[in-house]
């Protein structure tokens, strides 16, 4: 263990809540004495240490306490209770361009930011130029900020932040902005400094930046932390309570119907009442679950770059049916049909069945998609002549695609193998 | 390793013991004095690149840029010598023309103008900054600071705007105006600590900026500036003896009209006051800071 960057000891935040501001008022004259407000606790007993030159992700739903860490962290808010030690500089993305003024010039603005960050004239007008070149916005950096596009906007902000060489940098969400190019610019960037020995604490949504670029990462829920350790584990967790799974089985833990076992029919727990917004059709059958599960039949909600997967489907027939056909389809953010087929389609009829029968149909496919959430559209329809559904499900399941971990780019959407030949004369 | 002197170091340790930002290892009294100045003197840089800031931004983009800071207080020399000399006649008393009471007037105004114009700003600039002090580390304090030399920026033209008018006029001024640093300086500290406690109680009691307009208004017309102190009748007279800007009022218009050197008994209280107020509102505003990301 090397020497640690940030302590944080038992720290809790608690924000007092008045109902009117009045309230507030009426509590400051009476000294306390009587109380009118309600304590919401942002973090509730929070330590962790974070070594210096590691990089740790902070992971959570919204609300559950990342972005008031950040701020206890970098000292614009104070603790409830608890202790917070930093040992270095800290620069803290927390907004981008908190702080700019609309009508002054680019460069104004950024020599303003390293003033108020705390370096001296000097330092900064330094760092000018790197910025301008990180910044690439060209002659908009002389020109009002208020004329720029939210893009360039960004550009500059985040250079300006990152450009101030701290020991400690704390970024939240700030990464998730600009165009690819800039990302990918920003994480090189961002590799740089981790090899020069920077200490980063960020948070994302995005658990495929978490798994590539930190060293740890820590789940935080309803402001404690609920989880601490390597990226892919709490990646998978978060993706897991997320998903509405437990988390055991989102650490890929076996499970009784795994290879070997028998393919049983079950009901989903809870499946039914969370799709009922999203399905149609006329109920003579049911999907009763859709499973994803990696190739050694555990259940899974992220999955890597082009892994094989099984997507599993229960469908329990309530009247007799001679024919159906079974479909799936996976969509992307945008609600785009990406990838999908049919048991017609591919020949593998169903077999007829009778009210009261069941039947679980797996698809095996490998998922190499570009990395992001997804969703499987399921569908049990009767034949080619009928337009009518026994049952047509969006949203049967939500699924992460991780991006490659080789750090290889999936241009499009879909990155199917490629041989490339060069021929020289 | 202790942090660099850049960010805040100052933390709640376990016991609740707290310790004061950029001031070194703990408040002593003597600490707290020379802590406002101190501070002032780190963030100079900072402090610099605001004022600049402000007054710049007070004029950018419009066409006359800069010369609207020489351009206003003529104007209100003009507007004020229409009201008060010539539609209401106001003289000193003593025979002299309507022109010497504009004069006089335009003296005392310059800075009450700066007193009134920095505090109102003060009372809303960390609401309006509430970027800056929730998502940057940051030394709020220099918020109220720069507002406050803006202001004796924009008053120090004004001023020389006046001499020049004053020269024209005839009267040429004397060794006194070398009083005029003093005067400024001792109207910074004062104003400042005014800046900070009005600053930090506007983040509590919103209705803050609300009050001080309405005070402003009272104070300015309690203080002797559209009027000479001689018309204010014997019983009201503890009114101005009360007031630390009747001192202030009275030291420019005899520096800059009479050739005057200020009086030392009042001017002594009205540094000490100023210091008071100085080292108390920032002693206020470091000790409350801490809970500025929660309020705004």
């Amino acid at each position: 263990m090397g020497s640690p960057a940030i302590e944080v000891e038992r720290v809790s935040k608690a924000y007092r809540i008045y109902p009117t501001p009045r309230h507030r008022a009426l509590e400051l004259m009476t000294f306390g004495a009587r109380t009118y407000h309600t304590d919401f606790w942002a973090l509730r007993d929070v330590s962790l240490r974070v070594d210096a030159g590691a990089t740790v992700g902070l992971v959570g739903n919204n609300g559950s306490g990342k972005s008031t860490l950040l701020q206890v962290i970098s000292g614009i808010v104070w603790p409830t209770s608890g202790r917070v030690a930093v040992h270095g500089r800290i620069s803290s993305l927390l907004e981008l361009g908190a702080g700019f003024n609309p009508e002054f010039s680019g460069r104004e603005n950024v020599e303003l930011y390293g003033i108020v960050i705390g370096l001296s004239r000097e330092e900064t007008l330094e760092r000018i130029p790197a910025i301008e070149a990180f910044a690439g916005i060209g002659d908009f950096i002389d020109r009002p900020v208020k004329s720029y596009s939210s893009g360039m906007f960004v550009r500059l902000a985040f250079s300006a932040a990152i450009h101030v060489s701290p020991d400690i940098l704390l970024v939240d969400e700030a990464l998730a902005v600009g165009d690819v190019a800039f990302q990918h610019q920003c994480i090189r960037r961002i590799r740089q400094m981790q090899a020069s020995g920077t200490t980063i604490v960020f948070v994302s949504h995005d658990m495929g930046m978490v798994r590539s670029i930190c060293t740890e990462a820590v789940l935080l829920e309803s402001g404690r932390v609920a989880a601490h350790g390597d990226p892919a584990t709490i990646a998978n967790i978060y993706h897991a309570r997320t998903a509405g799974l437990d988390a055991a089985a989102a650490m890929r833990g076996p499970r009784p119907n795994g290879d070997g076992a028998a393919v049983r029919f079950h009901a989903g727990e809870g499946f039914d009442e969370r799709v009922r917004v999203f399905r149609h059709g006329t109920g003579a059958a049911r999907i009763r679950d859709v499973e994803l599960l990696d190739r050694q039949g555990r259940q899974v909600s992220s999955v890597e770059y082009d892994e094989e997967v099984i997507l599993r489907v229960h469908i329990e027939y309530h009247e007799d049916a001679p024919f159906s056909i079974l479909g799936f389809s996976i969509r992307d953010k945008t609600g785009t049909d990406i990838l999908g087929t049919n048991t017609h389609e591919e020949n593998v009829p169903l077999p007829p069945r009778r009210a009261g029968d069941t039947v679980v149909v797996d698809f095996r496919q490998r998922l190499p998609l570009t990395g992001g959430t997804y969703s499987v559209t399921a569908a049990l329809a009767y034949d080619r002549s009928k337009p009518d559904y026994f049952d047509w499900v969006d949203n049967a399941l939500v699924l992460t695609v991780l991006p490659p971990e080789s750090g290889k780019i999936v241009h499009g959407k879909i990155g199917l193998p490629v041989d490339i030949a060069v021929h020289t004369q | 390793m202790p942090r660099t002197g850049v960010v805040e170091t100052a933390r709640l340790s376990p016991a609740g013991e707290q310790s004061v930002p950029h001031s070194g290892p703990r408040a002593t009294p003597s600490n707290a004095l020379i802590a406002p100045f101190s501070s002032l003197v780190t963030h100079r840089d900072a402090i610099g690149i605001f004022v600049s800031r402000d007054i710049r931004g007070r004029y950018v983009n419009s066409v006359l840029g800069l010369w609207w800071a020489v351009i206003q207080p003529l104007a209100l020399l003009a507007l004020y010598t229409f009201v008060f000399s010539i539609v209401m006649r106001g003289r000193l008393g003593d025979g002299s023309s309507t022109g010497e009471f504009a004069l006089y007037l335009f003296c005392g105004l310059l800075p009450w103008l700066a007193l009134s114009d920095a505090l109102t700003r003060s009372s809303s600039v960390l609401i309006e900054q509430s970027p800056l002090i929730k998502k940057v580390v940051f030394p709020s304090e220099i918020l109220p600071v720069h507002l406050v030399l803006s202001a004796i920026v924009v008053e120090i033209v004004g001023l020389a705007v006046f001499l020049g008018i004053v020269v024209m006029w005839g009267r040429l001024p004397g060794l006194a105006l070398l009083a005029l640093p003093v005067l400024l300086v001792l109207q910074f500290l004062f104003t400042t600590g005014a800046a900070w406690l009005l600053a930090t109680l506007a983040v509590y009691l919103r209705d803050v900026r609300q009050v001080v307009g309405l005070v402003l208004t009272l104070w300015m017309f309690l203080t002797p500036i559209v009027y000479p102190p001689s018309m204010v009748p014997e019983r009201y007279q503890w009114l101005l003896a009360i007031n630390p800007m009747t001192t202030i009022v009275g030291a420019y218009r005899g520096a800059m009209l009479e050739n005057r050197w200020p009086e030392a008994g009042p001017l002594a209280v009205f540094a000490v006051i100023a210091i008071v107020l100085f080292v108390s509102g920032y002693w206020l505003f470091t000790r409350s800071k801490r809970t500025f990301a929660d309020l705004l």
